[in-house]
């Protein structure tokens, strides 16, 4: 294939991001323990052939918690990251194309909502309208919208001064027409780029938010892992730490890899 | 006499650029054009960089709006034109447009196929499994089922310029404005496609607008020329005259500047220079603009600025030589 | 001065590789200007880059012989390249606006390149040397121009500052990679006898590269027709525009007179078409695609063969 040819990074996030994506959908016959269920032990219980990744001090099992988080993390991102783009695009592609007082008013909304401390806005927003899923997803894509915005409209800028935009308008094609069908197609790959990167901040502060107890109680998230762990490896938990740890960085990894990834194909002179 | 398709009235372009934080001047990018464009010619339109030539045809196909001035397109106002939807999308069928980089006129996420149906697309119109054949046929892309597959960077340069031009004849226009339709090609290439658009105009009896740098290109398609210089028109008239026997210093300039490709001719190795720069557009010369680089200037150049004079029937000159009343 | 044996370059990309340049041979001598003419592709760029040495490292040269100046490039280091970059050999660019930096005025880059061949220079005396260059390519009010950014410079002006850095280090060998194409017709004709001039003025040997054949006929000695990476004719001038032989140069030929005296019309060949032709030749005349008259010979490569004692020509035709 030539496109894993083209980038290293590729390959290795596709092979990577498929293995998680595999141990997440099959956690239900990897696993036979329900992923928050209290009492499968007694006690914080180390790894052993019952508890591949132990269990925490009310006895759930952090393997099937682990696992099933993967759904979690790659829900909330997938979803968000995909809310955001559409935002994104909704905003900056008028504010490029249409240019004016409508960018002026569009891209000063922007940069509002880049000056502020995003994290502390969501955990503000978590706390007001309460840690549902839907809730999170929402207001993830909400405060992530404006530097992909930003990127969308920089790209639009530049493509409508392109004569194939000209020739367009010659024939009579409408602004719509325009916009989504000439401009768009063209619009993406950096928009894809930024897309994955982003993706992989959402996995980080959905962590974030149930790490502080900000997360949805009834889903399995490894941030929550992480704040067990932080009385747990006072007693010797070390497994409490590491297995939820390892998920994080790899997705994150792996995200990130794609990125860079796309990237090599969009831009190919950048390729060594 | 032929139907007038385009008339140009006291045209004007004028952008406002701010120089620092108060200061702020125009930009005189067109200043003052008339002409007039009948059916079935080759009207083009020569000047060096920043002359304004590119500017009016943006004005021609209504992607600028005049400063001051009209443009009438058979008789009636361009601008009442295109307020209307119905009579606009009229006047886009009947005025088309072919752009310098064909690099960049192509659209990279599309197919030919795809370009080629945008024009029925945007107008309603039936697409015949032909048509587009027809079209890539017409411009000599053989065979066309090969090309119509194709992305535009799986062509050559020559390649895409056909595409564009099949772009441009898909509605059957009556007028295709050319903006440098050949600047960037090689040199094989350029005859290639000058043929072409000739071949195309005798079939179609097109109205051709040609807009070029390459003076030595137009000898073979141009019936009329005007000459723009920073703004203005220096001169117009019919292309052979304009070759032969051209009156404005400017112009004969410009014409003594082409080097022959021939090395035994005289002129190669002396090669005649006109010295100087063409001013800038925000702050052009008084008087005449083109006095600071004129070898025939006299005192009343920096002063007034000249009147367009008829010297032959249907040849302007805008030049104090001629004008000793 | 400068003899250039057996020159091939290829570029090795991730997936394929690319023989951007085969087997091109050709020699100067001092004060000579040549130019090797072709269309974009024709790897003319390639061949002048790869005698500096200043081809991304995924270019792979290799050759007989690169000998310039007594100095033998193949076997030179990066240390004593550098030199010979500096001193004996000059570029000078299409768009040389992109090739000066944006931030820094035009008076601080000449310094720069005072500075780069004698590092012992006043300031004073370099701001003499550079305005006494900026009045050798012609420019009207150096003083002024000293001061000014490269975006305030237009496409003509950029050009002469380009060349006065360039002749600062008073070099034997000029590169002018299609050094008029970007400028309007008043312009060219202005650069090219500022480049006549100062050939004449220093001895300066040029290497032409262009497209565009009409404007070897003023300033070339010799000329060297490219065509997908080979040599297929070389000859003086004269000889070239007077006495074609290869198919391409006589297309080359016919096609500029046909534009400058206006006869598009009367073109022979008028190549109303592109037939795209399926099968690849891999094998045989680089030329054969678009060749009228090839037959089966063609489909051997054919050697660059003296030609009346005269001329070189890569064909089998003769």
């Amino acid at each position: 294939m030539n496109i894993f040819r083209r980038s290293r990074s590729l390959t290795i996030s596709i092979i990577l991001l498929s293995i998680i994506v595999f141990l997440g959908f099959t956690a239900g016959v990897l696993t036979d323990k329900e992923p928050l269920r209290t009492g499968y032990a007694v006690g914080l219980t180390a790894p052993s052939s019952q508890f591949p990744m132990g269990t925490d001090q009310l006895g759930r099992d952090i393997f099937s918690w682990t696992l099933y988080g993967i759904r979690t993390a790659l829900f909330v991102s997938t979803i968000s990251t995909g809310l955001t783009v559409i935002i994104s695009i909704l905003i900056g592609l008028p504010a490029g194309y249409f240019g004016g007082k409508l960018d002026q008013l569009l891209m000063r909304v922007t940069d509002f909502f880049l000056s502020i401390p995003r994290f502390i806005l969501i955990i503000f927003a978590v706390i007001i309208f309460g840690p549902t899923l839907t809730n999170i997803i929402l207001i993830l894509s909400a405060f992530s919208w404006p530097t992909i915005a930003r990127i969308v409209r920089a790209e639009v800028l530049s493509i409508k001064e392109r004569e194939y935009v000209q020739a367009a308008k010659v024939l009579g094609a409408g602004n719509l027409d325009i916009m989504f069908n000439e401009i768009l197609p063209n619009v993406m790959p950096p928009v894809l780029v930024a897309a994955a990167l982003q993706m992989s901040d959402a996995i980080l502060a959905e962590a974030g938010l149930s790490f502080l107890g900000l997360g949805d109680p009834n889903t399995a998230s490894w941030g929550r892992i992480l704040a067990i762990a932080r009385q747990a490896i006072y007693v010797g938990g070390w497994w409490t730490l590491l297995f939820p740890s390892l998920f994080i960085t790899a997705t994150v990894l792996s995200v990130n890899l794609l990125a860079d990834g796309l990237n090599d194909i969009f831009n190919p002179k950048s390729v060594r | 006499m032929k139907q007038t398709i385009f008339s140009i009235q006291d045209l004007k372009k004028y952008y406002l650029v701010k120089l620092g934080l108060f200061k702020k001047a125009y930009i005189k990018a067109v200043d003052d054009v008339n002409f007039l464009i009948r059916e079935g010619e080759a009207y083009c339109i020569v000047g060096e960089s920043g002359s304004g030539k590119t500017t009016v045809t943006k004005m021609l196909l209504g992607l600028e709006l005049p400063t001051e001035g009209k443009i009438e397109f058979l008789g009636k106002d361009l601008s009442k034109l295109l307020s209307d939807a119905r009579s606009a999308k009229d006047f886009r069928k009947n005025v088309q447009a072919v752009f310098q980089d064909p690099f960049s006129s192509l659209n990279p996420r599309k197919t030919v196929k795809d370009i080629l149906e945008k024009p029925f697309k945007v107008h309603n119109e039936k697409i015949e499994m032909e048509t587009t054949e027809r079209l890539l046929e017409e411009v000599g892309l053989i065979p066309p089922k090969e090309f119509l597959k194709r992305y535009s960077h799986q062509l050559s340069g020559g390649q895409r310029q056909r595409v564009c031009i099949a772009r441009a004849l898909a509605l059957k226009p009556k007028v295709v404005i050319l903006d440098e339709p050949t600047a960037a090609l090689d040199v094989t290439i350029k005859a290639q496609i000058l043929n072409l658009l000739i071949d195309l105009k005798e079939k179609y009896n097109l109205t051709y607008i040609i807009i070029s740098h390459e003076l030595p290109l137009l000898k073979s398609i141009a019936d009329k020329i005007s000459v723009m210089y920073a703004g203005k028109i220096v001169e117009e008239g019919a292309a052979e005259r304009i070759f032969n026997n051209p009156k404005h210093p400017y112009t004969l300039g410009l014409l003594e500047s082409i080097p022959p490709p021939d090395p035994k001719s005289a002129k190669t190795k002396t090669l005649p220079t006109l010295e100087g720069e063409p001013p800038s557009p925000v702050n052009p010369p008084k008087g005449c603009r083109f006095h600071p680089r004129c070898p025939y200037k006299f005192d009343l150049c920096d002063k007034i600025e000249p009147e367009k004079v008829e010297i032959y029937s249907e040849h302007y000159v805008s030049c104090h030589l001629f004008n000793r009343k | 001065m400068l003899k250039v044996e057996g020159l091939n370059v290829e570029y090795l990309l991730t997936s394929y590789k690319v023989d951007a340049v085969k087997n091109v041979s050709f020699y100067m001598k001092k004060g000579e200007c040549i130019a090797l003419v072709g269309e974009s592709g024709s790897g003319k760029s390639t061949v002048a880059m790869a005698i500096m040495k200043l081809l991304p490292p995924y270019a792979k040269i290799s050759a007989k012989e690169i000998m310039f100046d007594g100095k033998d490039i193949l076997k030179a280091d990066e240390k004593l390249m550098s030199e010979i970059r500096g001193k004996d050999v000059t570029v000078i660019f299409q768009d040389p606006i992109s090739y000066l930096n944006p931030i820094i005025s035009v008076g601080e880059q000449i310094f720069e390149a005072l500075m780069a061949h004698n590092s012992k220079i006043s300031d004073k005396d370099a701001q003499v040397q550079a305005i006494e260059l900026l009045k050798k390519v012609k420019i009207a009010d150096p003083e002024r121009v000293l001061k000014m950014y490269p975006f305030q410079l237009s496409g003509g002006m950029a050009q002469r500052v380009f060349i006065a850095m360039a002749i600062s280090a008073n070099p034997k060998l000029l590169i002018a990679d299609e050094p008029t194409t970007a400028l309007d017709l008043t312009i060219q004709s202005q650069i090219l006898k500022l480049l006549n001039n100062l050939r004449k003025e220093y001895n300066l040997s040029i290497i032409l590269i262009t497209h565009d054949l009409s404007l070897t006929s003023y300033l070339a000695d010799r000329i060297y027709v490219m065509y997908n990476g080979q040599i297929v004719e070389e000859d003086t001038a004269e000889g070239i525009f007077s006495n074609p032989i290869h198919p391409y140069t006589k297309m080359l030929i016919t096609s500029s007179q046909a534009i400058y005296q206006g006869e598009v019309k009367r073109l022979k060949d008028k190549m109303n078409s592109e037939k795209e032709v399926n099968s690849k030749v891999e094998q045989g005349c680089n030329f054969l695609r678009k060749c009228k008259d090839s037959n089966a010979e063609c489909e051997k490569e054919p050697p660059l063969i003296e030609y009346n004692g005269l001329k070189k020509v890569r064909c089998w035709k003769l």
